[in-house]
């Protein structure tokens, strides 16, 4: 009895589960199965995942860095909503370091728990970009989590430098028995034995499974932080504009069943207001109306504005290239930044 | 399946909307078929997006040392392309752990010298080519095609057309090439 998870897929020659052939267990070398059938199902659910972020820090001289502080200090935030079933969160950045004696550190933290990465070593005089690791445990009680980077730099004048940061689920290790939190349905092994019923309800689960996997592992059309202490004049994305401009358009392709896009927008104003407003290329042809949210009005340290859809979702047509627009705008005497923004597709309804 | 199925589209036109198999009903080879369908589907044909690199413009300056990044490369990828938006001339630069040669993307979105995000024009890589012995062509990204889902480190570097007309990368979106119909899915 066991319910298997391999780290790779299994293909199955198609005259293994023709009409007319023998029913096999399967899982034996060159006898393909009921048992491949199911390891393939559990492959989906281990390590089928979008990648959440992938943030280049341009600004300023293209590279984030800490402020010359050994204890932590945070440099940089992103939102999204969780995958319930992948807890675990893959952070990958590419460093450097300025000091060829001593090493930095980074670590990425959830804001609502503070389970850390743990140290992460930027090695003494690490070149110009060298890749880093670390494995973040997700809060899976908060559907969406605020993850940070942080950065300790090696002396009070000396610097890790951060290029790039990466991050994605991890592929589980084992599959539990029972039902996960996304309704996953583990298979096991005695289902599929040689001379064991061969159910209905085996098979239909196979499929709703199959299905659940379609529907709530979506893709990610960006999820982007800004460098949080950019140096003023350096910032990617800001306007003293009375009106909206458009700074940024996201192209996407929406597959079978996707119609809606969530958002979390992270920022701040100087003066009077500011506010950033979202539309797709969908809406502006239907006439729906673009929708949006102030911004904050104190940026510091721990950087979390982030205001999400609230339910004001993007529409979307299902089967169709698209593209979402990103408007940011400012009150009078006042100047608008827009540091952070995530948008992902919302689950597709059974 | 040992071919991927490439018009199988779950949810959409041309596909059944549910997938029943009812108790009572006789054992069907089809529904085992459909389930091996749906799971290479997943495994072969779907590929997500990769969430879009937007912010401050990629630019020669920036990228002196060629900016690294990280792409989560699902299975049964055979190629990763391109898609940018620029304003300025110049070309891009980009290389892929698993590729042996660059790709380089010449880039002409003259802006008038403007460099607003609203002047961005839309560039992007060439198909994938095989039999590569060379750098410098405008092509889809070499990957590794094969049956686990892991990891590439890829670089972008921005090149200026010349002294005074320089190019800004706006947005870069790497995006995958599903396999062909006639691919046969390696272990």
């Amino acid at each position: 009895m066991s319910r298997p998870l391999q780290s790779a897929y299994i293909p199955i020659p198609p005259q293994a589960l023709a009409s007319l052939q023998p029913i096999h267990a399967g899982a034996a070398a060159g006898v393909y199965g009921e048992q491949d059938l199911i390891r393939n199902v559990h492959w989906a659910h281990g390590y089928v995942t979008p990648q959440w972020s992938s943030t280049p820090f341009n600004s300023d001289a293209g590279y984030l860095q800490g402020s010359g502080s050994v204890p932590y200090v945070i440099r940089a935030t992103w939102k999204r909503r969780i995958v319930d079933d992948l807890p675990n969160l893959f952070c990958v950045a590419y460093v450097s370091n300025t000091d060829g004696a001593n090493a930095g550190k980074i670590r990425f933290s959830v804001a609502s728990t503070g389970a850390t990465t743990g140290d992460i070593a930027v090695a003494a005089g690490a070149a110009a970009w060298t890749r880093v690791t670390g494995t973040l445990a997700l809060d899976t009680a908060t559907a969406r989590n605020v993850i940070r980077l942080e950065v300790s730099d090696p002396t009070g004048a000396t610097y890790v430098r951060v290029r790039n940061v990466s991050l994605w689920p991890v592929n589980l290790s084992a599959v539990a028995a029972g039902v996960t939190t996304d309704g996953f349905v583990a298979h096991d092994t005695l289902e599929t034995s040689q001379d064991d019923p061969l159910t209905t309800y085996l098979r239909q689960t196979e499929i709703d499974n199959l299905d659940l996997l379609r529907r709530v592992r979506t893709d990610t059309l960006t999820c982007w932080s800004e460098d949080a202490a950019v140096r003023a004049g350096f910032e990617a994305y800001t306007t003293t504009s009375l009106t909206y401009v458009v700074i940024a358009r996201i192209p996407f392709r929406a597959v079978a069943g996707q119609d809606a896009i969530e958002w979390e927008a992270n920022g701040y104003y100087t003066g009077a207001s500011g506010h950033v407003q979202l539309t797709t290329g969908y809406m502006e042809q239907e006439g729906i109306t673009a929708v949006g949210t102030i911004l904050g009005a104190v940026w510091a340290t721990p950087y979390n504005n982030w205001v999400g859809d609230g339910g004001s979702t993007l529409a979307c047509a299902p089967e169709s290239d698209d593209y979402v627009e990103v408007r940011l705008k400012a009150g009078a005497a006042s100047q608008a930044y827009l540091m952070g923004l995530a948008l992902w597709v919302k689950d597709i309804d059974a | 399946m040992k071919l991927p199925p490439v018009s199988f589209n779950p949810g959409g036109k041309g596909t059944p909307g549910t997938f029943a198999v009812y108790n009572g009903r006789p054992t069907l080879a089809s529904d085992a078929l459909d389930v091996d369908k749906y799971a290479t589907w997943l495994a072969a044909v779907r590929k997500f997006q990769v969430p879009v690199h937007i912010g401050s413009p990629y630019t020669a300056t920036n990228t002196a040392t060629a900016a690294s990044f990280a792409v989560l490369l699902p299975a049964y990828t055979q190629a990763i392309r391109w898609h940018l938006l620029c304003t300025g001339n110049g070309s891009v630069t980009l290389t892929c752990d698993d590729d042996a040669f660059n790709v380089v993307i010449p880039v002409i979105a003259y802006d008038n010298g403007q460099h607003v995000f609203a002047n961005a024009a839309a560039s992007s890589s060439g198909p994938k080519q095989t039999n590569v012995v060379a750098n410098g062509l405008n092509r889809a990204s070499d990957v590794t095609f094969g049956s686990a889902w892991r990891y590439v480190t890829c670089t972008a570097k921005v090149t200026d057309e010349s002294a005074g007309v320089d190019l800004k990368v706006w947005m870069l979106r790497p995006f995958f090439v599903a396999p062909f119909e006639t691919s046969e899915l390696p272990v």
